[in-house]
């Protein structure tokens, strides 16, 4: 059987993460090709909904990068996304999702290689988790 | 004009929608000017068979409050929606799943075994389907895997959410739906939140952390979420005028779910605290000092979703998806 090959939204922001996507590209480093990238002005835009709605669009894991705390390009965007993303993971945890599927990272513009290794990380952590099926199940038995 | 026929039933509820229908006073006078109750079994002494003998389409606007949490609420709500030419989720239960969505937090057979494992019932004795008595055999519905909001089994044409609706909710919504005034789906749900309609004065919102409400003395003229107490207004639909905060200095627990046009309650009341809890020098807080200020928000699912949990986007605990 195949392995199973884990789909991983990642919402970058567009000053850092992305930036450092891009220079992941550049410097021609090596990641598996199983993220979806999703380019964002600011990391605090992702509002929950964002991440629930992939998750139930069939993501497996979601990712969410932006600029190092003190570096927001917008003062204090980052800020917020560590405070949303903190609530959603208990609220997973709750929900019986394994929390580990949503990650926060921050990834600077001058950070290439670390952007490739968090995605190959991230990957091979939910590769561990398997797939997750959102699908409802039936009411009655 | 033809009297219109209506139908008033409750599914998993507590009773208090059933109650709301006369929180109107004086104005029941008029609803009954303008249509008969046929079936409300709250109030009146119909049988199932009554139901079942009416002609299919025969009643013109059937109230289902609660939410559907066993077989016979499935059941009863698909036998109404064959004899109902409109059906209106009324109050939160059926609308977005209601306070018993809570229980999907929970596996039903946890529920039953914590239920029934107490100190006042017998020791291992457990409900079933069937169990003979002496008189004969006796039936009890299942419980449903989860709860549900009305809308997951029956279409359903208007919702009336509120936890019950109010008298100023009601006024609209019978003379409108009983003088065949065009409705749309969702009109009857405020576009406008809790805090949009609330009288309490408000700030710039910086809050250092969230307060059990126990340990704050409340300023009734002050916004509540302002004196770090948890308030759900800002994420739920104001069509109730906000009197919880206003009229009680009482924080809004949600009941009305979300504003028009949104899904997910608890996102939107994440969203709303993860801007301005804590805020306040963050930029030279220590990791320990911001997860203080996170896990000052106690039980966050419990508190965004508790009226919505049914109808949010994750629905119920999901045990069996990851350990």
């Amino acid at each position: 059987m195949d392995e199973h090959e884990p789909r991983i939204i990642a919402f970058l922001c567009n000053w850092c993460s992305y930036a450092g996507g891009d220079l992941a590209g550049v410097n021609r480093e090596q990641y598996p090709p199983n993220i979806l990238s999703i380019r964002l002005m600011c990391s605090s835009r992702v509002s929950p909904e964002h991440v629930l709605e992939s998750f139930q669009e069939g993501a497996d894991g979601v990712l969410v990068a932006g600029c190092h705390p003190g570096d927001c390009h917008y003062i204090n965007g980052n800020y917020k996304t560590k405070r949303k993303i903190e609530m959603m993971s208990k609220i997973l945890k709750d929900m019986g999702i394994n929390p580990e599927r949503l990650r926060l990272e921050w990834i600077s513009s001058a950070e290439g290689g670390k952007f490739a290794k968090v995605m190959k990380e991230m990957v091979e952590e939910v590769k561990q988790l398997g797939p997750l099926d959102l699908s409802d199940v039936p009411l009655e038995e | 004009m033809m009297k219109k026929k209506i139908a008033f039933y409750w599914c998993a509820a507590c009773g208090g929608c059933e109650v709301s229908v006369l929180d109107i006073d004086e104005m029941i006078l008029d609803v009954i000017e303008k249509a008969d109750i046929v079936f409300w079994p709250c109030a009146m002494d119909p049988k199932y068979e009554d139901l079942e003998a009416m002609e299919d389409e025969e009643i013109d606007i059937a109230f289902i409050n609660g939410s559907i949490r066993s077989e016979e609420n499935k059941e009863m709500v698909e036998l109404i929606r064959e004899k109902a030419k409109k059906v209106v989720a009324y109050g939160s239960c059926s609308s977005i799943g209601g306070l018993f969505g809570l229980g999907n937090l929970s596996s039903k057979e946890e529920l039953i075994e914590v239920g029934y494992s107490t100190r006042s019932t017998d020791d291992g004795v457990r409900p079933q389907n069937e169990s003979k008595v002496e008189e004969g055999e006796l039936e009890l519905p299942s419980l449903l895997h989860h709860v549900v909001p009305l809308d997951r089994v029956i279409e359903v044409d208007h919702y009336l959410p509120g936890c019950p609706p109010l008298p100023v909710q009601l006024e609209e919504a019978f003379t409108a739906l009983l003088g065949d005034e065009d409705v749309g789906k969702y009109d009857l749900i405020s576009q406008k939140s809790v805090c949009d309609v609330c009288a309490m004065d408000r700030e710039e919102k910086r809050i250092e952390k969230i307060r059990p409400i126990q340990e704050v003395s409340i300023d009734p003229e002050k916004c509540i979420l302002d004196q770090g107490v948890l308030c759900m207004g800002p994420a739920t639909a104001g069509m109730c005028e906000a009197p919880c905060p206003s009229v009680a200095a009482h924080p809004c627990v949600g009941c009305n779910g979300p504003v028009r046009g949104m899904k997910d309650q608890g996102s939107r009341m994440l969203s709303a605290l993860a801007s301005v809890v804590g805020i306040e020098g963050e930029e030279n807080m220590e990791e320990d000092e911001l997860q203080e200020a996170i896990d000052s928000i106690r039980d966050p699912t419990g508190s965004f979703y508790t009226f919505s949990l049914p109808s949010s986007y994750l629905q119920y605990r999901r045990g069996d998806v990851d350990g």
